[in-house]
């Protein structure tokens, strides 16, 4: 069953035109990749399914539901998690405390009750720091716990992010550039994660320079350029057909996981 | 472990200090203790406002005197008990600072102390020539004292163990609120509030619950005050004393209570010793605060070398 | 009466366009609001005081002068003080109030009393239809539409003025293309000073002046920068007219002890409604 289901979003910044009639359909249990080169608007797709921006024109469905219009906050109450391509950690934070606001989801008792420790804030908030700390573990970061998130090396970085976004619970993950910046051995890893999140029953929309590991996780893969959808399809033909090749001519954008 | 036992007997031999000071020590020094133990109410709930969500607000002045009117004209002119006006004088004004500020909340931070000045112009405003309400420069006199348990709280002594007592159950409750779920709600938004959405943290609504519980502290602190001090005017509450807040509450570093609670003791003693330089007394408290933001501009326990914050699992206030 | 109460409304509402332009001009170029700025108007006016019973200038010299030595304190003071504080809003508000304060009680020091201020504008009153106004209201009036054409020529046909402008637009930009952004600040400030400075000269004559008459000038000249769009000069000007000539009616024809609300409601709606004024075109940044 399709469980998002995009059709003929578009949007525009200043006259540069960043979405063009974007036909993009996900089904339950999918992992499903896209790719594209620098520019041609995978982040701003996943800002425009995740609340951050609004389309110009077109519609999201997501289960059955529109989610035009929708912010971030209830976008991911809905079932929607995602990670951000340039890291956006909560920086004064300790490590436990950026998931364990994931794992609150927003909710959990009120401002009253933080003040006085009602049994339920209190109940909630230990709940979701037991969810917390599972998600640290499932990244391996369990001992980084009471270390501040903007201390972390680079790799560990990019484990919080996704913790923080397997915290919220979703049906849908949508990761942004994952790999960036890490090594071969870490990409194996993560490989390995994102495998494991996706067998737990998460659908997965993986956006990634990294090709090789894009047609090892996903079976189907789209393109952008430019703002247009130019492929859909088999992964393993699709990432050899011309016109995709052409799109990213001169080569520097394409990675071998490097 | 170590560490936090040994902040515990601090903080406990701190705790034994402070109660021995009445008899220990002369009177004016006393008086100025109990400002400095009523002040730290509005700086703690100011910082809910600027340490934790980086909003700075100069109407705090104007909110803690909202407090103290509230309790001055029901007592004065309703004939209650200071003990029953607690209570509404927090709810009065929790409930003008979200009718005026609520819709500000959401503004980005230099508009929103914008806002912030034109709310505290107003009430001040409003306090000063509401002459049938407030006797407006007269300000309200004879305020009684707050009665506990058949004693009148009326020498400094007195006074100063319920200043006392309120001064630690707000540091208590403002650190319970940090560590609860609220406080990583705030604190995650205050640090990026797009990915805070993104986390389902519902920002609109906890910037206006920061803005509510600063309101709070606030009218509790005015409340005493007005019982305190026991002739109230305008003028205590105006641009003056929000800037001097403001200034509390960011000499002791963001997001530190204790860093306020000592910044506050300080800046208020320091008030007091500058009494000898007589007219030149404002052009020194002018110089220090300017010296200050040029030299120490992200507060003076910086200065203190820190360790990593501890995280709410290891948190047991 | 209504024309004599919408002029006289007029002449305030230039003072604080005046005053306003001040926080206008530092805004564009540094995206930072000094409060020092209704102080630096209070002392213009008794520097210009000072100059005027020492050495009995005519009125156009005296405020030459005045805005002349306000410029360079400007400067100077940009230089020595405004520069350490750029760090974030809140340190540079606390910084430039302490300013402020320093301002106002070395003032007060020196004149405890408000004191008159020389006539230097004249004391003649001139009919206008069926109102009287005094001479000086009319320096006020001419000196702001002065002021504002010599802004506007140095904007748009010197150098150095099209690199202030530049700097407000886009610091980085500008300085990439060769324009002395540090120098271009520091000019912001003396003028911003200045200006202040020559509104606190023309406002002396009206009033008797003192000490504390900074404070409220300057929040409302501030609200009027924010009503008319802080990061506009024609906005500001609009702004400090309207607001002067509603508070003159509010007192006019509502009462008088509530005038001086009119300029902070004015400022709370405007920023609930739309933070960049009337005029403003910068992207309001909400949420």
């Amino acid at each position: 069953m399709r469980l998002l289901e995009a059709s003929k979003v578009s949007l525009a910044f200043r006259g540069v035109r960043a979405l063009v009639d974007i036909d993009l359909w996900i089904d339950d249990g999918e992992l499903l990749g896209i790719i594209g080169p620098n520019g041609s608007g995978k982040s701003t797709l996943f800002n425009v399914l995740s609340g951050i921006y609004l389309a110009d024109r077109g519609s999201i469905q997501f289960n059955g539901n529109r989610l035009d219009g929708l912010g971030p906050a209830q976008i991911v109450r809905r079932g929607i998690a995602r990670t951000f391509q340039n890291k956006r950690l909560f920086g004064t934070m300790t490590v436990l405390e950026n998931v364990t606001v994931a794992a609150l989801k927003g909710r959990g008792g009120s401002a009253l009750g933080d003040v006085f420790a009602s049994r339920r804030s209190r109940e909630s908030t230990s709940t979701a720091r037991g969810l917390a700390e599972r998600c640290l573990e499932r990244v391996r970061l369990a001992d980084w716990g009471d270390a501040l998130a903007k201390d972390l090396p680079y790799g560990a970085q990019n484990r919080l992010e996704i913790a923080r976004a397997l915290a919220l619970e979703p049906r849908l993950l949508l990761l942004d550039e994952p790999a960036a910046g890490l090594n071969p051995a870490e990409r194996l890893e993560l490989q390995e994660l994102i495998r494991g999140v996706h067998q737990q029953g998460v659908t997965i929309a993986l956006v990634e320079h990294d090709v090789r590991m894009v047609t090892g996780l996903c079976p189907r893969v789209v393109v952008l350029d430019h703002g247009e959808k130019i492929a859909d399809g088999d992964s393993a033909s699709v990432v050899k057909a011309p016109h995709v090749l052409a799109a990213y001519f001169g080569g520097e954008e394409l990675e071998e996981g490097a | 472990m170590a560490g936090t036992r040994a902040k515990w007997l601090g903080l406990g031999a701190a705790l034994v200090a402070m109660f021995a000071v009445p008899a220990a020590a002369p009177q004016y020094v006393v008086h100025i203790a109990n400002f400095v133990l009523i002040y730290t109410l509005p700086v703690i709930g100011l910082g809910f406002l600027t340490g934790f969500t980086g909003r700075v607000s100069l109407a705090q002045g104007a909110l803690f005197g909202t407090g103290a009117y509230t309790t001055a004209l029901l007592t004065t002119k309703l004939g209650w008990v200071p003990l029953a006006t607690f209570v509404p004088s927090v709810l009065f004004t929790v409930v003008l600072a979200v009718a005026l500020g609520g819709a500000a909340v959401r503004l980005a931070g230099l508009y929103f102390v914008m806002a912030t000045i034109g709310i505290q112009q107003i009430v001040w405003i409003v306090l000063m020539n509401w002459i049938e309400l407030t006797n407006g420069p007269q300000g309200v006199r004879s305020i009684p004292p707050i009665g506990l348990g058949g004693y009148d709280l009326d020498t400094p002594q007195r006074f100063y163990y319920l200043a006392l007592a309120m001064a630690v159950v707000s540091y208590i409750l403002a650190k319970r609120v940090v560590g609860s779920r609220l406080g990583l709600f705030l604190r995650a938004l205050s640090d990026d509030q797009l990915a805070a959405s993104s986390v389902a943290v519902e920002v609109g609504r906890a910037k206006v619950t920061a803005l509510a519980l600063s309101a709070a502290w606030a009218g509790a602190g005015g409340f005493l005050y007005a019982h305190y001090v026991r002739f109230i005017h305008p003028d205590m509450f105006g641009l003056e004393p929000s800037v001097l807040f403001l200034v509390m509450s960011m000499f002791g570093g963001y997001r530190s209570i204790e860093g306020m609670i000592v910044a506050t003791a300080v800046l208020e003693s320091a008030t007091e010793y500058l009494r000898p330089f007589g007219e030149f007394r404002m052009i020194v408290y002018g110089l220090l605060l300017l010296l200050g933001m040029m030299f120490f501009p992200r507060g003076i326990l910086t200065l203190v070398p820190r360790r990593s914050a501890a995280s709410p699992a290891h948190a047991k206030v | 009466m209504l024309a004599q109460i919408v002029i006289g409304g007029f002449a305030t509402g230039c003072i604080y366009a005046v005053v306003g332009l001040g926080f206008t001009l530092v805004y564009r170029t540094l995206r930072m609001v000094n409060f020092a700025q209704g102080h630096v108007f209070m002392a213009g006016t008794f520097l210009g005081l000072a100059i005027a019973e020492r050495a009995h200038l005519p009125a156009l010299p005296l405020l030459l002068a005045v805005g002349a030595l306000a410029f360079v304190v400007g400067m100077v003071l940009e230089r020595l003080v405004f520069r350490r504080l750029y760090h974030n809003h809140e340190v540079f508000i606390v910084g430039s109030i302490g300013l402020g304060i320093v301002l106002m009680n070395g003032v007060r020091v020196l004149y405890p009393e408000p004191v008159p201020f020389p006539k230097v504008f004249g004391t003649n009153v001139v009919e206008i239809g069926t109102a009287r106004i005094q001479e000086a209201n009319l320096w006020v009036v001419a000196s702001t539409i002065a002021l504002v054409l010599l802004l506007h020529a140095m904007f748009t046909y010197t150098r150095v003025g099209r690199g202030l402008r530049a700097v407000a637009a886009d610091a980085e930009i500008a300085g990439a293309v060769g324009v002395n952004v540090k120098r271009a600040i520091a000019l912001t400030f003396g003028l911003s000073f200045a200006v202040a400075a020559v509104a606190g000269v023309l406002i002396g004559p009206l009033y008797f002046v003192s000490f504390d008459m900074g404070d409220m000038v300057g929040l409302k000249a501030f609200s009027a920068a924010v009503f008319g769009g802080i990061n506009s000069i024609p906005g500001t000007i609009l702004g400090g007219v309207v607001i002067g000539v509603l508070e003159n009616l509010a007192g006019g024809y509502i009462s008088s002890a509530y005038k001086d609300l009119v300029a902070f409601v004015i400022l709370l709606v405007m920023l609930v409604w739309r933070p960049t004024g009337l005029l403003g075109r910068e992207t309001p940044v909400k949420v």
